[in-house]
């Protein structure tokens, strides 16, 4: 262990006790899938603990672990798909469902299904914007878009939604 | 103001989440690429031991140059004992107890560099409790004891679990 790491141990163990459990939740929502969920925090705590001594700013090491799962949840899910094709299974149309679907009441169940039916990116923005609760800056910072792109993507995952869900809004 | 839909869609979300076990498990995967992330989440145990290990090790009679203490430690700080979660993922070998270095007088490896058969991974919750400022005892509810000694001049874990 070089002295660095030693450094860092303790800023990124506070980090990791605050912040594991909201960032674990997140890559289930983005992800459907536990193991692959604590594969992708366990890497985005893993790079900030080798990224600390070069960190200018601690404070911003909250929101560079939200951008690092995002994008671990991104890569995850094209190796997913990756194998998928060379196994010729095809890709499914929507994320499998977490496993813990069954511990949801019908109504939720419904309403998940559909959204794993959207696109990746109106998936990530919709859970950002509504479980996260994040601005459309924040999203827009984590995911690497514009504000538009964040607001196109959520009017267009609504509009999808309510479609799927049958109604106009969703009934 | 929200939509309907946007309700159901943060209720859904948020009885999702709420499935999601946030606890440690067991952990089977490669240990090299959790080991910093596993010291990490020592680190939270050890800066509260170093806190302890700090108060209870013995300090020199204040002699011309060495200012008395400034107040006494509270009750709680002075226990020799404390709660310690060692980590046993690569084997019950070394302890870090504040800013100093153990290792155990004799080591318990499990198979492949792994937690031994019997402990928990890739921690073990039990007490530590410093027999001196050079040795220290390691105990659990499991009836384990393991001792532990200071590895002099020490500023890093002789192995990062691998």
């Amino acid at each position: 262990m070089v002295e660095s790491d030693t450094k860092a141990d303790g800023p990124v163990a506070e980090l990791f006790r605050r912040h594991r459990p909201d960032l674990l939740r997140l890559a289930v929502l983005l992800l459907g899938d536990r193991a692959m969920a604590e594969d992708v925090v366990q890497d985005a705590f893993v790079a900030l603990h080798k990224k600390w001594p070069t960190l200018t700013d601690p404070d911003s090491a909250a929101g560079y672990l939200r951008v690092s799962v995002v994008n671990g949840a991104r890569s995850a899910h094209r190796r997913r798909t990756t194998v998928w094709r060379h196994l010729k299974a095809g890709e499914p149309e929507a994320l499998p469902a977490a496993d813990a679907d069954v511990l949801l009441a019908e109504e939720h169940r419904t309403v998940l299904t559909a959204v794993r039916r959207l696109p990746r990116r109106q998936r990530e923005v919709l859970v950002l914007r509504y479980w996260a609760g994040l601005s459309e800056a924040e999203i827009a910072d984590t995911l690497a878009v514009s504000r538009g792109t964040v607001k196109t993507c959520a009017s267009r995952a609504l509009t999808k939604l309510a479609d799927l869900l049958g109604g106009p809004d969703g009934h | 103001m929200d939509t309907e839909l946007e309700d159901r869609l943060r209720r859904a979300f948020t009885a999702l989440a709420s499935t999601v076990d946030t606890e440690m498990t067991a952990v089977t995967r490669p240990r090299r690429r959790l080991a910093p992330v596993f010291a990490a989440a020592a680190a939270v145990v050890l800066v509260a031991a170093g806190v302890v290990f700090a108060v209870t090790r013995p300090t020199p009679e204040p002699g011309p140059g060495t200012p008395a203490p400034a107040a006494p430690p509270s009750p709680s700080a002075t226990a020799r004992s404390f709660s310690f979660d060692l980590l046993t993922h690569c084997g019950v070998d070394e302890a870090k107890i504040g800013d100093t270095y153990f290792e155990a007088e004799q080591p318990i490896i499990g198979p492949a560099a792994s937690a031994p058969s019997g402990w928990d991974n890739p921690y073990q919750r039990g007490t530590m409790t410093l027999l001196s400022p050079d040795t220290a005892v390691f105990r659990d509810d499991h009836g384990h004891e393991v001792r532990f000694r200071v590895r002099p001049g020490a500023t890093a874990f002789k192995n990062l679990c691998d």
